[in-house]
């Protein structure tokens, strides 16, 4: 029999209560003086000898109802036969893709499973796998068959993790459970990145083993592929990439090739030099046309899984950006202007006139700051442009048309109130995309941005990337059908400030595009990393052109999306078709282990572990107690024994 | 002689706390015959007084001065005039003074010994207005004091003053002592006997059975305390005997109902033993103004007219 809440057994002291009652009335020796006992002493051995027993059964029922309340309190149940709860096991296996190298994922499973080979039945085994982040494979329960499998089925991921978040998470949830001995397996290759950052000062929860498998011999041969970058060349494409080598010197084999392919369009031998990084330029010769990816891989070392990169390129000719005419102030059309000097920036951007009758093309970019856009049909061809996955740029000026047709998005724009310094954009939110590129340089460019006038945007309708007041947006963005908008709550123009002859203008106009067209600042594609969430430039089909995932099926994605492994992705978005090259980490690709010596150990807690404190309902006892439900029979016992007790108590005490 | 009744008096209702806080037993007596407001009766014996009561025929024997002679001139015949006896009605008044009778439950309720003072008292107050004689017997283990029947108006005070007495025996010897006193009673009195009974009724029943036979009248007063026939003790304690000094380890609650059975049976046994013999058996409890002690004495006296 085992409890789920012991503590409650205490209550069984209450017993004594009607114990020392019953005590105290029978030694009650108050003399009273009668008249007479003749009546007294003649009746009474009898009705003391039945008053005596019934005064015993009230006292053991009385006695037993308060036992049962303990027990039904302390809610017994039956453990399971064999199971004695003694032991738990939590195996905690860094699967970040370092572990893929050689046999040192098998090597690790082998040594938990014979660190486990000794639990009995009744043990509980839990599984949890430090990457992406901390995640149970099969929480700690006396199941040990399915943890097993969940052990055996486990593989190492693409991902990069830290592993002190892993082992404290065990170690919490270790010490919050009962158990004679917790104990947790940690099997990895104690790579340096891997204990990066850990505070081994700060050891795990009291009461928690920490068995740490060895340091695995080193790797012989490895190196890795960064990614690489794509330019136009006279030859075609230029790909810039480095090959770091991790271990000492030798050489390999470097195959490019277009996905989709098999034939290489370059292959070459790589000297590395011991523990050397290596820069290559590689001419991809032939024509470029359109949309394009590349597989660059070395030939196999001991970690092969960071020795293939993909680089990706979609053309130049693609971006489109459509301007509305000026506002007739007779003024020049700085914005006109600023596009045109874009021609030296990258990506090129191709600007055109917003078309004056016919549809707007989707994959185009539109900056509109005439109200007549907003306005009749233009505004129409505008919702169209936005319903079918184009964006824009807007400046607002004020004007009526703009003005109804921002209100009718729930974006009322209102004036703001200018001082004699005018007014200023600030709060720049700094982890947006666009404002991380505009200001990659420098973040003087993000100060500075004074306006005669402005028109400040709802906080609660837009993404903010700057303010002009806390409630009012200076600069925000939203969505709009199947695209987005960038409201740029001024001009631009010299009526409203100084900005568009200011240096951060231009870089400002032409980081806008670009971010809305979601690609980055040459003709290959914006690459992602493994694990971490980027942008895509909108909703469709995703599926992965090679790599680990090119088995698996398309899915359809809207927002962003943060791939698992590496490859070369494809989004397609209605006729429009976007690759994707997703890395792996770079620091995951450094076999280094930690040194010197094995800190880790010092995690382990040398103070003894105060039961009380750490006393927690354990997750299997609930379900054991739940199936039995024997507090409710305790209760109706309980509830039976004072029934019974009542009416003989009654006859005890005329 | 005519029964008379003095005017009666507006008296307040009586209660035992009023009883109990007069302290001399004249006092309560008084109270007592107050509250009752009785009258004088006569006697029911019929006597050589000068009131009429009946004719009979002359018997040999007769004494001839008690011939009518002017009816024997009308209808000439021999007739005797017979007149009410006008000799007094003699009442004894019995108290039992043994230890059992000091009892009170309660503070502010009078011991039973008190309360069948106060009652008999009253009665000898009752006695005397109506002139009757009166005497007063203490029991104990024995007689312990003696008074005989008078009608002497100094009688009252000596008879409170035997009530009064300080004397009080330590057991009960009902049986043996009413028999002796049966012996030394004139004959044909009334037996007013305030007692607790803790005596066996069958032992009883020859010194019952010897008043009856000496032409005795009886008005038996069973003088109870409310926790004598309740018997509503809650805690446990030691039990002693009043009379005897026994001691008994007693959870009440326990001999509860057996005891009130017991009491009940024993009630029933003296009345049992008191009516069958034509006298009167009373039970009375200590905290109610003993008024039907009285009233019954009044009852019995009017029914010997």
């Amino acid at each position: 029999m085992s409890w789920l809440f012991p503590g409650f057994l205490t209550a069984l002291l209450a017993i004594g209560l009607p114990l020392v009652l019953h005590l105290l009335r029978k030694r009650a020796r108050q003399p009273v003086v009668f008249p007479s006992l003749r009546f007294l002493a003649a009746s009474l051995p009898q009705n003391a000898s039945r008053h005596r027993l019934r005064r015993r059964i009230v006292l053991a029922l009385r006695c037993l109802a308060l036992a049962l309340l303990a027990f039904a309190f302390a809610r017994p149940f039956v453990a399971r036969a064999g199971r004695r709860g003694g032991r738990m096991v939590v195996v905690v296996l860094d699967n970040t893709f370092s572990l893929q190298a050689g046999t040192r994922w098998q090597d690790t499973l082998d040594w938990a499973k014979e660190r486990i080979g000794t639990l009995e039945s009744g043990d509980r085994l839990g599984v949890l796998v430090v990457a992406p982040r901390p995640t149970w494979l099969l929480t700690p329960s006396a199941d040990t068959v399915s943890a097993l499998r969940a052990l055996e089925t486990a593989r190492p991921s693409w991902h990069s993790a830290r592993v002190e978040p892993a082992l404290r998470l065990a170690a919490e949830v270790l010490s919050a459970m009962p158990a004679g001995e917790r104990e947790i397996v940690f099997g990895g290759d104690h790579q340096r990145v891997g204990w990066f950052g850990t505070d081994f000062a700060r050891p795990l929860a009291a009461g928690v083993s920490v068995s740490f498998a060895d340091v695995p011999a080193p790797l012989a041969r490895q190196a890795a592929l960064a990614p690489p970058s794509l330019e136009r060349s006279d030859a075609g494409l230029r790909a810039r990439l480095s090959v770091r080598n991790f271990t000492g010197a030798h050489r390999r084999r470097l195959r490019v090739t277009r996905v989709g392919t098999t034939a290489p369009i370059v292959e070459l031998d790589v000297d590395l030099g011991d523990r050397e990084t290596r820069s290559l330029e590689v001419e991809l010769a032939g024509a470029i046309s359109g949309t394009a990816g590349f597989r660059f891989a070395l030939d196999a070392d001991d970690l092969p899984a960071d020795d293939v990169a993909y680089a990706a390129w979609r053309g130049a000719g693609g971006r489109r950006v459509l301007l509305d005419a000026a506002p007739d102030h007779g003024a020049a059309d700085f914005l006109r202007t600023a596009l045109q000097s874009t021609t030296d920036l990258k990506p090129a951007l191709q600007v055109s006139p917003v078309p004056p009758s016919a549809a707007w093309p989707p994959d185009a970019v539109a900056l509109l700051r005439n109200d007549a856009s907003f306005a009749g049909d233009a505004a129409q061809r505008l919702d169209a442009f936005l319903l079918a996955g184009g964006s824009a740029v807007v400046f607002i000026g004020g004007g009526p048309a703009q003005s109804r047709w921002l209100a009718g998005r729930g974006l009322a724009a209102r004036a703001v109130a200018a001082d004699e310094h005018g007014l200023r954009v600030h709060n720049w939110t700094l982890d947006h995309p666009l404002v991380t590129a505009f200001s990659q340089s420098t973040v003087r460019l993000l100060v500075g941005w004074r306006f005669r006038e402005g028109w400040g945007l709802p906080a609660d309708a837009v993404n903010p990337l700057a303010l002009w007041t806390p409630e009012a947006v200076a600069i925000g963005e939203t969505d709009a059908g199947h695209g987005r908008l960038l409201l740029c709550g001024f001009s631009p123009d010299r009526r409203a400030s100084e900005w568009p002859v200011q240096g951060t203008f231009v870089p400002f106009i032409h980081r806008a595009v670009v971010y809305l067209f979601g690609a980055s600042e040459s003709g290959e594609t914006a690459a992602a990393r493994v694990g971490t969430a980027f942008s895509l430039p909108g909703a469709g089909s995703w599926r992965a052109l090679d790599g680990p995932a090119a088995a698996a099926p398309p899915v359809s994605v809207a927002g962003s999306v943060v791939p698992d492994a590496p490859g070369l992705y494809e989004l397609t978005v209605g006729a429009e078709r976007h690759l994707f090259p997703v890395h792996l980490s770079a620091d995951e690709s450094d076999p280094a282990q930690w040194e010197p010596g094995t800190p880790w150990t010092d995690l382990v807690s040398t103070r003894a572990v105060a039961q009380g404190k750490t006393r927690t309902v354990p997750l299997g006892a609930v379900e054991s107690e739940q199936q039995g439900r024997l507090w409710w029979w305790l209760l109706g016992i309980a509830a039976l024994a004072l029934a019974v007790e009542l009416p003989v108590a009654n006859r005890t005490s005329r | 002689m005519a029964v008379t009744t003095p005017p009666r008096r507006d008296v307040p209702p009586l209660d035992m706390a009023e009883l109990a806080a007069l302290e001399s037993l004249p006092l309560r007596a008084r109270r007592l015959a107050d509250a009752v407001g009785a009258g004088r009766h006569r006697s029911r014996r019929k006597g050589a007084s000068l009131e009429f009561a009946d004719y009979r025929d002359y018997q040999p024997g007769d004494e001839l001065r008690r011939v009518d002679w002017r009816l024997y001139a009308r209808t000439d015949r021999l007739h005797i005039r017979e007149t009410h006896e006008d000799t007094p009605l003699r009442v004894l008044l019995v108290l039992d003074v043994s230890a059992s009778m000091h009892y009170a439950s309660r503070p502010g309720l009078l011991s039973k010994l008190d309360f069948a003072r106060a009652s008999l008292g009253a009665l000898a107050l009752l006695a005397r207005r109506q002139r009757e004689a009166c005497g007063a017997a203490l029991l104990g283990d024995d007689i312990l004091r003696y008074l005989a029947p008078s009608a002497s108006p100094a009688r009252l005070r000596a008879v409170w003053g035997t009530l009064d007495a300080p004397d009080a025996g330590q057991r009960t010897a009902l049986a043996e002592t009413l028999g002796r006193l049966a012996e030394a009673a004139p004959r044909a009195c009334l037996f007013v006997i305030a007692s607790d009974f803790y005596e066996d009724p069958a032992a009883l029943e020859p010194a019952v059975r010897r008043l009856r036979f000496e032409r005795h009248d009886v008005l038996a007063l069973h003088v109870i305390d409310p926790a004598e026939e309740d018997f509503d003790y809650a805690d446990p304690g030691l039990f002693v005997d009043a009379e005897s000094g026994e001691r008994l380890a007693l959870d009440p609650a326990a001999a509860a109902q057996a005891y009130r059975d017991a009491f009940r049976t024993h009630r029933t046994a003296l009345e049992d033993l008191f009516r069958p013999n034509g006298f009167d058996y009373l039970p009375l409890r200590t905290d109610a103004p003993p008024l039907d002690a009285l009233g019954a004495y009044l009852a019995r006296r009017a029914g010997q007219v």
